[in-house]
């Protein structure tokens, strides 16, 4: 196939596509025009079909820092899990281990609140280490939000990410008071869970967790409850992994390969990914036919996917770090996002003094997608944004042919789906 | 984009690319059919000349009150070939059936009866049927009020339905008794999607509409030519009332008087094709009256002013429009007529009550002409002119007084605002003077354009006034002086009515003062401070009404001394909040007694407190 930066063609059973990365535009082509294309330059490809505009939809101008929709607490840096390829060092992000005052809690939502727009919607993450580690904080934290919310013109809601062994009743009725997305992290099965993720005392995290489950279902769900499995090179088919957690009742499941690991073996490596995207494929592909059948089967990472090329997301950055979404450590200094915890390269502010304008600004000039090597002439750059910081910043870019295969697939997914289903997308 | 379109084939498939795809050419509401009633003049085109080809090879007028009519048949169609010719006509559409909706069954179409529809309702439904096959009963009776048995309609939907085939049933005679046409509902637009030329002449789609414009000057409401064609009209002589402006007979003596009758009256004016060509002939009409002749006025010649001159003699004006405003105020107040007229009035208090009216249109026409000049001189960078002229025209050198309206003080107002081409003499003559010194000197005026209008506004607002007095005159002329003036006395001291009157003049220096800051300020007040000041005037004009009926004058007490020629911001406020605080002082003394009293003045002094407030609140604003 021919390589483009500025349009990538791709192929289904329904002909020939055409995916615009200015705008992250989908078209059909006739075969005259797929055939066209392989005897032009990408300038007059676009100019030809009357797709090149004056305006771009992303040009080379940084973001300047738009107000805040999000803060997460770092309410645990701290654990009660071993997780052997956990990015945080267990929580302690390479420091030592240590809680979140509620005075600097309370300070993060009042920043939040004083940094973002009127009648914004905000997101208040608790993230840790393990969050549920102090759930008194959460507790209070989440009703002064809350509380404060109902006086100003904005509105909240919250998300915890956990490992899910420590949920108790009360909790589960305050995440099914509040507005609360909880997402557990768990690796599949018991025996697949537990080969990784260790507790503390030695028993079975998975055991632990599904009391945890039992409780939510019983106690109060969360709005939306997801699980996210964490995927190592010797992790094998994903498929049964995604059949299991979807059984267990999670709104979602989504997989998340390790990348950067404190033991080398359990992280990918770029002939790793290979198999990884051919796992993926085949849980994407399962997806698809269910939902051609109309059934629900909710694997985050494709249906988020199909979802963005629908609405055409384009964006030259990988997330909202340091733009939208920041992360207070357990001190309250604000850190780029909460993988970057006690990172001083993305240290930006603090919750009393506020935050960085200025290392905001240059974290988004510096990390425009158009100003990077490598990304500024890949088709993807738009819908993968350069990849996550924090990744990169350890590893480089290592999955780029996994990104592009994945989206590859997802363009072609997407194609077709909108063509034999196109109800799917109305729902949305 | 590539030059053939035939090449182009791409699709959109998401929404970036659903929004960004760019289709050439016009949007599909832009074309000639998607208009929505679309007949009227003034619009674009009439949709009914449009849709008079509906049906291929009859062309069908819509511009009918009984209905639609066959009007042309054209050659080597179905109905032609069919033996259909000229001498069938007239003949008139009956039924239609098609389909208007899309999706509808083909087997089910739906069956349109026109019976009672004047032809407008006729072609909504013919405009809304959708290309495909339709078919047509027509008959030599009006639609409107045909009478036809059910059987023909039933043979129309067979035709339609089964044969598909078109029928014209004769009488012995060869005479047509009804006749039934299938075909398929015709294109507007030919293979490059424009308007058929071959169905559509020049100027076709638009012949029923304002153009020419000779149509639409006569049929057109009297608001809407109002400024170019009287309906009514006075003989030369003036002695014969009522002409029809547009009346065709114009060489019989004396010449017929209009009719109120609608139908009589349209038989009395030129018709469309008399107006194309006679419209030239339509006399000049002056103050109501044709004439044979008309000459413009010659040009005026005078010596042209400086700009320092042009910018006293405005300062001058300015103080006069002031003078004359509150003169034709106090003669309005003196004239013996309610605020607001009863319609069980007698005739004689109805007859005074329109010549205050006047008056006081007239005062609030001098008030915008201070407005005017001091919008003009602001214009030229000066400071407003507020006071208010001792001496009212140099050729005049009459002393500023405040009289009731007497027959003789009314004279004087027809005097003063007689149009002159004298223009050394009068009041309206310096307004022509400055106008043509700002207009023929834009290097001592580079402002010229902005102000020679408003020049011009009082110009024609002025000749306006003096007709208006002398309807004032005529109003008052069977009424006994007497009568129709109120006796207007100084109140006893101390009495609730001196304290009003006290009020009302506080409230008469509030509107200058409002004013003079508005002027000062200029765009920079946004017209916000002109709005309190109105308020003020509205406060002066019933209290000022209440004195009346109460045979007390309103003083008009000017600010003594008057205003410096410079204006300051901070003695303004100043002397705005001791105004206020008199006000205040005013309302605390006034003892309510009766109703007026009791809602007015608690009304008004709500307004007043917001009208404070507000003004100091704009004019630090603008300090910031």
């Amino acid at each position: 196939m021919l390589s483009f930066s500025e349009i990538h063609p791709f192929t289904t059973s329904l002909g020939s596509h055409l995916f615009v990365v200015d705008g992250s535009r989908v078209y059909d082509m006739d075969e005259e025009i797929a055939k066209s294309i392989e005897v032009q330059s990408e300038n007059s490809i676009l100019e030809n079909l009357g797709l090149s505009t004056d305006l771009k939809y992303i040009d080379k101008a940084p973001l300047s820092p738009p107000d805040l929709y999000s803060i997460s607490l770092n309410i645990a840096q701290a654990c009660n899990m071993s997780c052997s390829y956990c990015y945080a060092d267990t929580g302690k992000f390479k420091g030592r281990a240590r809680m979140m005052q509620e005075e600097v809690a309370f300070a993060t939502v009042d920043r939040l609140f004083e940094e973002s727009t009127e009648g914004a919607s905000l997101v208040l993450g608790y993230m840790g280490g393990e969050p549920l580690l102090d759930k008194d904080l959460i507790h209070k934290t989440t009703k002064y939000a809350a509380k404060k919310a109902e006086k100003t013109s904005k509105k909240i809601r919250f998300s915890l990410t956990t490992n899910g062994t420590l949920i108790e009743p009360q909790d589960a009725e305050l995440f099914s008071t509040y507005p609360f997305t909880v997402s557990i992290s768990v690796d599949g099965n018991q025996k697949q869970n537990d080969a990784h993720r260790k507790m503390n005392n030695n028993t079975s995290s998975y055991e632990s967790l599904s009391k945890g489950l039992d409780i939510l279902n019983r106690y109060g769900r969360p709005k939306h409850l997801s699980a996210r499995a964490t995927v190592s090179p010797k992790t094998g088919k994903l498929l049964p992994i995604l059949e299991h957690l979807i059984s267990v009742g999670f709104d979602d499941v989504g997989f998340s390969a390790i990348v950067t690991s404190p033991i080398p073996s359990l992280a990918f490596s770029e002939e790793d990914f290979n198999d990884f995207l051919q796992y993926m494929i085949e849980c994407g592909q399962k997806t698809y036919e269910q939902i051609l059948e109309g059934k629900k089967y909710p694997f985050s990472n494709f249906e988020t996917a199909l979802y963005q090329i629908h609405r055409g997301t384009h964006r030259p950055y990988p997330c909202g770090a340091g733009a939208g979404y920041l992360s207070a450590n357990a001190e309250g200094k604000l850190f780029a996002c909460h993988r970057l915890i006690d990172d001083q390269k993305y240290e930006m502010g603090n919750v009393k003094s506020g935050s960085s304008i200025s290392s905001r600004s240059s974290h988004l000039r510096e990390n425009h997608v158009d100003n990077i090597e490598g990304c500024k002439v890949c088709w993807a750059r738009y819908l993968c944004g350069g990849g996550c910081y924090h990744e990169v910043s350890n590893r480089g870019r290592v999955a780029c042919d996994y990104i592009r295969g994945w989206l590859n697939f997802c363009l072609q997914s997407y194609s077709k789906l909108s063509h034999f289903k196109p109800d799917y997308f109305l729902k949305k | 984009m590539s030059q053939n379109n035939k090449e182009i084939k791409i699709f959109p498939r998401n929404l970036t690319a659903k929004a960004d795809y760019v289709v050439k050419g016009n949007p599909v509401s832009t074309r000639l059919e998607s208009g929505v009633d679309n007949c009227y003049p003034g619009l674009e085109f009439d949709q009914r000349n449009l849709d008079k080809a509906f049906f291929p090879g009859l062309f069908f007028d819509f511009h009918r009150s009984d209905g639609a009519i066959l009007d042309q048949i054209v050659e080597g169609f179905p109905p032609a070939q069919l033996g259909l010719n000229y001498q069938d006509k007239p003949l008139y559409l009956w039924t239609v059936i098609g389909r208007n909706t899309p999706g509808q069954d083909v087997e089910d179409p739906i069956m349109f009866h026109l019976y009672g529809l004047n032809g407008l309702e006729v072609w909504r439904r013919i405009h809304n049927l959708l290309e495909c096959r339709i078919s047509v009963l027509v008959g030599p009776e009006p639609g409107f009020s045909a009478s036809y048995p059910m059987s023909i309609e039933q043979d129309l939907l067979n035709s339609h339905l089964e044969t598909r085939e078109s029928v014209i049933q004769r009488d012995e005679q060869g005479k047509i008794i009804y006749a039934i046409f299938v075909g398929v509902r015709a294109r507007y637009l030919d293979e490059n999607g424009v308007i058929d030329s071959e169905v559509y002449k020049p100027g076709e789609l638009t012949k029923t509409l304002c153009a020419p414009w000779q149509y639409d000057f006569r049929d057109c409401g009297c608001f809407y030519w109002a400024s170019n064609k009287p309906d009514l009209v006075t003989s030369n002589d003036g002695e014969h009332n009522h002409l029809n402006f547009m009346r065709k007979d114009r060489t019989s003596n004396p010449p017929p008087t209009d009719t109120p009758n609608y139908q009589d009256r349209r038989r009395q004016e030129l018709n469309y094709a008399e107006m194309m060509t006679g419209w030239n002939d339509l006399p000049i009409v002056v103050n109501d009256r044709e004439c044979e002749k008309y000459s413009p006025p010659n040009p005026v010649h005078s010596e042209l002013m400086t700009r320092q001159e042009v910018i006293e003699e405005l300062k001058y004006l300015a103080t006069v429009e002031h003078a004359l405003c509150v003169q034709y105020l106090y003669a309005h107040y003196s004239l013996n007529a309610p605020m607001e007229i009863d319609k069980d009035a007698s005739s004689k208090t109805k007859k005074i009550f329109a010549a205050a009216n006047q008056v006081l249109s007239i005062a609030i026409d001098e008030m915008r002409h201070l407005r005017w000049a001091n919008e003009a001189l602001h214009i030229l960078g000066e400071s407003p002119s507020i006071n208010r002229a001792e001496i009212i025209g140099k050729a005049f050198n009459k002393p500023f007084e405040l009289k009731s309206l007497t027959r003789e003080q009314l004279q004087w107002f027809i005097n003063v605002e007689k149009p002159s081409q004298d223009i050394e003499k009068t009041i309206d003559g310096m307004y022509v003077k400055l106008h043509s010194s700002i207009d023929k000197q834009p290097n001592l005026f580079p402002e010229k354009e902005r102000i020679v209008h408003l020049m011009k506004l009082i110009i024609d607002e002025g000749e306006d006034h003096y007709q208006r007095f002398l309807s004032i005159e005529k109003h008052l002329e069977d009424i006994e002086e007497s009568d129709y003036l109120r006796p207007l006395n100084h109140p006893v001291p101390g009495s609730n009515l001196e304290h009003i009157q006290k009020l009302t003049n506080n409230y008469y220096k509030t509107v200058f003062k409002t004013l003079e800051i508005a002027f000062s300020l200029g765009d920079k007040s946004g017209g916000r401070i002109l709005e309190q000041s109105r308020r003020e005037m509205h406060n002066l004009h019933e209290t000022a009404h209440y004195l009346a009926t109460n045979n007390i004058k309103t003083p008009f007490e000017f600010f003594s001394p008057p205003f410096p020629p410079t204006f300051s911001t901070v003695a303004s406020l100043n002397e705005l909040n001791s105004l206020s605080g008199e006000i205040n002082s005013n309302y605390s003394k006034i003892i309510s007694s009766d109703k007026f009293l009791k809602e007015k003045l608690v009304k008004q002094q709500e307004i007043n407190e917001k009208m404070f407030a507000s003004i100091t609140s704009i004019i630090r604003g603008n300090e910031k």
